[in-house]
This record gives C-alpha cells, structure tokens and sequence, in this order.
C-alpha cells in the first residue's frame, strides 16, 4: 500500500464523514481550548499526531491499537489543552464561554425590551406625573434590571464550569482514548441547551395561543393599580393560528430529530431553511392582514376605557407591526448566512 | 530522595532552562513542529510535543518567530522560523549562553 492512503489518514482528507480516534481526540482538546487559538492548535494537533502515528507503524498500515497507544502517550486531553491554556483557573472556562455569551446577550435583550415596554406602558397611563421625571426612572430601573441578569447568569455559568470539568476526563492513570466521545464537525455541531430551550418556548407559545389567547395581556397603571385588559383580536388570530401551529410543531419534530441525531446533516438544515421560509410567509400575512393586537370585546365591558386606550392600542398595533418586520428581517439574514454556510462546507 | 533520582531532577531542570535557545537556533531554517523535535531528539534534545508547541506560541506571541500553513503530502504543516527581531535576540542570547558556560566552568573548575 502507498505510503500516504493508510487506513487513518483517509478520513482527514475529505474533512470527514467518517471520525476516528485521532478526530474524536482533537476534538476533545479543542473543545477546552479559547476560541480565538481553536482552528490553528487543532490543525496542528491534528497533523501532528498523523505524524508521529506515521513515524510509529513505520511501512505497515496503522491499526486501532496503535492510534490509542499513540493518544495515550499523548497525554489526556485535558492535559494537553491546559498546557495551551497560560491560567488553568477561570471563573468561566473556554469550554463554556461561547455558550455563556449567547445566554448572555439573549437574556439581556429580553430583559431590556420587557423593562422598557413595560415603562412605556406605565407611562401611557400615567395621570398627572411628570413624564420626564418619569422617564428619567426608567434608567435606574433598566440598569437594576440589567446588572441582576448579567450577575444571575454569570453565576450560573461558574457553577456549571466549577463542577462540570470531570465530566469525561478519566481521572485514572490509564484513560483509554476509545471512550472518547465522537467529534462533530464544526458546522454540524449541536446546541442542545439551546434546542431544549427552543422547544420549552414553542410548547409555552402552542399552549398559551391555543388555550388561552384571552389571557394575553396589556398592563397598565391607574392611580397605582395595575390593570390589564386582554390585547388579542380574536378572529385575526384564528385567522393565523393554524399556520402558526403548523410551524411550530414542525420546528419541535426538527429539534427532537436533531437532538436525536447529536448533530446537524443536510436534510436537517435544508428542513430548518424551509421552517424559516415558511415563518418569514407567516410574519408577512401577518403585517398584511387584520390587526392581530385589538380592543374588541373590552367595549362591552368598559366603554370608557375604550375611548380612553385607543391611542395606546394604535401604538400597540404600530409596534407589533414593526417587531414582525424586524423578524423577518432577522430570520432573512439568517437564512442567507445558512446558506452560505452550507455552500462553503460543501466546496 | 535516591542520588540518582536527584541528579536526574536537577539534569532536567538545566535542561528545560535552555530548552528555548535550542529550539529558537533550530528555527534559522523553517521546520514543522514535528520535525523540529525529531531533529533536536536527534541532536541530544528529548523536548515533550506537550512542551513544544505551547512554547512555540509563546514566542510566536512574543513576536520573536512567524509560522506559516504549508500544504505537503497532504498534510496541513505549520512551518516555523524566527523573524528578523528573533534573529538579533538569539544573537545576543548565543552571547549570553556564552558567558553562563564559561562562568560556570571557571567556577567548576576552580573547586576541582
């Protein structure tokens, strides 16, 4: 046999379907290793290992034995990866920190848009104030709010980092390279926190539209009382509803397939393609058709108060117009950066 | 603590301390990682591939060495090699190396 179409250095070429241990090795140090140093040290462990696997069998053809031997003089990942790593202790480690970001950022902008729109809503209603003393309060409030989400998540996350590094490393003298677990490529690799967390919401969505759509609610304040009113047309939303529950409980089978799967393929990611499409056409609908927020039935119960919401219910309606316009936005670039992504793994 | 286990402790010690000046006067010519420890085991150098390339990045931080991507027998390879200030620093280090051993001779020498 040639020199260079050994049995493991054929699955690196093709930038692999098929993982073996040396990609299942890398793998596990790159995944402990900072973000910014990842490609380039797993591109060198990667041809490293190669050669000296290929320096070790010599002429004959390289066998599983000789791949764990070679890992195991290696060292153990963990190790490996440290001696990369100048301080070996961080309050939220390199295996995390991605994730941490994203957690971050989203509950940030959550709680962000809830602090302001719940402001602004208070301050619609408020009889006699002074509106700019008003909202000059809200930056307290928002900044209160911010700092207590930014402290809550990061401790979190330095819990998880404290007791989460045994997880795989074998703390034994003879690991054994085999129960490494298997590499994803890096654009198939997985989210599963962030799938279950997806699928938790589209349940709470499914279930609160369907069952509960009067339940909706606009809060507001009145000489100190809150009160609320119920903020959905409800025949514009059985208008939209059946398209609704189609997407979602498709985007809950694809997430399940995924996780089932523990990585991305193509078929999932064209299906995934398709939902957003699919969600884009609904937004849309959405912006065209009935006004979907709508003050209908409070009438009979209040007709004053009617008169008295209706500049707040034109706003509402302005605002939920432009949020589905954003989306769309957001989701179209998402969609092209997909695309492109799956265009350049590819080639 | 066994003499021979001592003396073996106190060797490596020595050792690592000039690991660097071995591997930056192998860099004059580009080598991979690899063949740069081949060559330096084979010169009465063993340095652990662990070390290495941590080192190797240091100094690559440290702006003394460049590193390059080459393509070879389909193989992705990082060529190293030191870059002008890496020059000019192990120069002056060769000269610093030179005093440290003659220091240290005349001392040893002394107590013979």
């Amino acid at each position: 046999m040639e020199k260079n179409s050994r049995v493991y250095e054929l699955p690196f070429r093709g930038g692999g379907i098929k993982m073996n241990l040396i990609d299942k090795y890398v793998s596990e140090v790159s995944r402990r290793l900072w973000k910014k140093n990842r490609k380039d040290i797993e591109k060198e462990l990667k041809s490293t290992l190669e050669d000296m696997l290929e320096e070790k069998v010599g002429e004959r053809e390289a066998t599983e034995e000789d791949v764990v031997e070679l890992l195991k003089e290696y060292g153990r990942p963990k190790d490996v990866a440290s001696s990369y790593n100048t301080p070996d202790k961080y309050l939220i480690g390199p295996k995390v920190f991605d994730l941490y970001v994203l957690v971050l950022k989203i509950v940030l902008a959550v709680i962000l848009v809830l602090t302001i729109f719940g402001s602004v809503i208070s301050l619609a209603f408020n009889e006699g104030g002074n509106v700019f003393i008003e909202l000059f309060l809200i930056i307290p409030k928002i900044f209160s709010a911010v700092v207590g989400a930014f402290g809550g998540v990061t401790i979190i996350f330095a819990l998880i980092e404290h007791f989460s590094e045994e997880e795989i490393d074998i703390r034994d003298e003879d690991w054994n390279p085999k129960d490494l677990p298997e590499a994803v490529n890096d654009y198939d690799k997985i989210s599963i926190l962030g799938l279950i967390a997806k699928i938790v919401l589209i349940i709470f969505a499914l279930v609160i539209l369907n069952f509960y759509p009067d339940k909706i609610p606009v809060f507001y304040q009145s000489g100190g009382d809150w009160i609320f009113v119920s903020a959905l047309n409800m025949e514009a939303l059985s208008r939209f509803l059946p398209y609704l529950n189609i997407l979602w409980i498709a985007s809950i089978i694809l997430s399940f397939v995924i996780m089932l799967q523990g990585k991305w393929d193509l078929k999932t990611k064209v299906g995934d393609i398709l939902l957003s499409i699919f969600s884009i056409v609904i937004l849309a609908l959405m912006i065209a058709g009935p006004e979907i927020i709508n003050l209908q039935g409070l009438g009979a119960v209040n007709p004053e108060l009617v008169k008295d919401l209706k500049p707040v219910f034109s706003i509402l309606e302005n605002m939920a117009k432009v949020f589905f316009g954003i989306l769309i936005a957001i989701i179209f670039f998402d969609i092209v950066k997909k695309c492109y992504k799956i265009i350049k793994e590819r080639v | 603590m066994k003499e021979e286990k001592i003396i073996e402790n106190f060797t490596q010690e020595l050792k690592r301390g000039i690991i660097t000046l071995n591997v930056l006067n192998e860099l004059i010519e580009p080598e991979y990682g690899y063949s740069l420890a081949t060559k330096l085991q084979e010169k009465g150098i063993e340095i652990e591939q662990n070390t290495l390339y941590p080192l190797l990045r240091r100094l690559e931080k440290q702006d003394i060495i460049e590193s390059k991507w080459a393509l070879e027998d389909s193989r992705q390879r990082k060529y190293y090699s030191l870059n002008e200030k890496g020059k000019k620093v192990l120069k002056k280090l060769k000269v610093e190396w030179k005093k440290i051993v003659e220091s240290t001779n005349y001392l040893l020498e002394g107590e013979e």
